[in-house]
């Protein structure tokens, strides 16, 4: 074994990740390395130090003190979280309510020409039916006055078609 | 109560179970913090913005992971931002390592270790204060911690594998820097 592998498997031996299978070679080669040895005995110096062994405490009132500055952050934010909260609802809404605006004018739009009564018909022509019908009834000669009703006849035949 | 219950009533609101929450890991995560900052203050300061993240994000957890994992993670990814913003990589030298001074008797004696203990620990800790960031923030979790391998490698998302490896450099890394303090490196079959 080569001290490179050696001192890492002395750091997970450590660690107490070193297999069984390899820890009689590595005990071998530590007893017979200086190096090794004192490169294994120095980390564990380290290891010792790095170890924290008077841990502090937290400073008092941590829970009311984080209360307060969370109280403190909403109130911050809340207009822009709103914001973000209701925008991002708005998409899929508005995103129906297109759906719903194009599926009526679809569905349930203005009624064509062909289904027209002919009252309505007249109306969107923005032509006034009783201008027509006095005009029959103010026709003085009974000639005039058959033609007219002709006519007349003939319009609402062609306009039901 | 378990977290994840404790989690599921904070998200719908509950004030009391976030606070309960808090209550279960504020001393882990101030200590987490303090063994990086080894500083009372900062790390008290850290921990109250890593609960406040945690709160604002808690909609986001989705228990893909165990909680405290989660917050642990949050909290190295702040902890890390905050000493990026206050790098101020310290050289050391052999002057800050006290001397043992000459004193008589025992109770003296055994004060004046603990404060030369004290000392060392300072220089260990500048040490590592020092070094890149991705050794120090193994080293801390796993050495200063004392975390497991799967526990360093949920919150740092790598595997257990890239754990053991870039802990082994981080160490040898860290016993080099230390080489005045403890002894060169050296060996009977260095290659």
């Amino acid at each position: 074994m080569r001290c490179k592998e050696a001192r890492k498997n002395l750091m997970r031996s450590m660690d107490g990740r070193l297999p069984e299978s390899r820890r009689d070679e590595l005990a071998g080669h530590v007893a017979a390395c200086p190096g090794c040895r004192a490169y294994g005995r120095d980390y564990g110096v380290l290891l010792g130090l790095l170890k924290v062994d008077r841990e502090p405490e937290p400073l008092p009132y941590f829970q009311e003190r984080l209360r307060a500055k969370i109280a403190e952050r909403e109130r911050a934010e809340s207009p822009r979280a709103l914001w973000m909260r209701w925008s991002l609802r708005a998409i899929p809404v508005s995103l129906v309510l297109i759906a719903v605006f194009i599926g009526a004018l679809v569905f349930i739009g203005p009624p064509l020409d062909d289904d027209m009564s002919q009252p309505a018909a007249l109306l969107i022509k923005n032509a006034n039916p009783l201008s027509e019908t006095n005009a029959l009834f103010n026709e003085d000669k009974l000639e005039a006055k058959s033609m007219l009703i002709m006519f007349a006849g003939n319009e609402f035949a062609s306009s039901r078609r | 109560m378990e977290d994840v219950t404790l989690v599921r009533q904070a998200q719908q609101g509950s004030r009391g179970a976030f606070e309960d929450l808090v209550k279960r890991y504020e001393r882990k995560v101030f200590h987490l913090a303090y063994g990086f900052v080894q500083d009372r203050a900062t790390a008290d300061d850290l921990a109250q913005e890593v609960f406040i993240k945690a709160y604002f994000a808690l909609s986001k957890f989705h228990f893909k992971s165990e909680f405290g994992t989660w917050l642990y993670r949050i909290a190295v990814n702040h902890i890390k931002d905050h000493l990026r913003k206050t790098a101020r990589k310290k050289e050391v030298s052999l002057e800050d390592v006290a001397e043992l001074p000459v004193t008589g008797g025992d109770e003296i004696k055994e004060r004046e270790e603990m404060r030369v203990q004290d000392e060392r620990k300072k220089v260990v800790f500048r040490v590592l204060a020092a070094l890149p960031e991705k050794y120090r923030t193994i080293l801390t979790l796993r050495d200063v911690r004392g975390l497991s391998y799967e526990e360093v490698a949920a919150i740092l998302a790598v595997s257990p594998g890239t754990v053991d490896s870039r802990l082994h450099r981080a160490r040898k890394m860290l016993r080099k820097k230390m080489a005045p303090f403890v002894g060169p490196e050296g060996g009977a079959n260095e290659m």
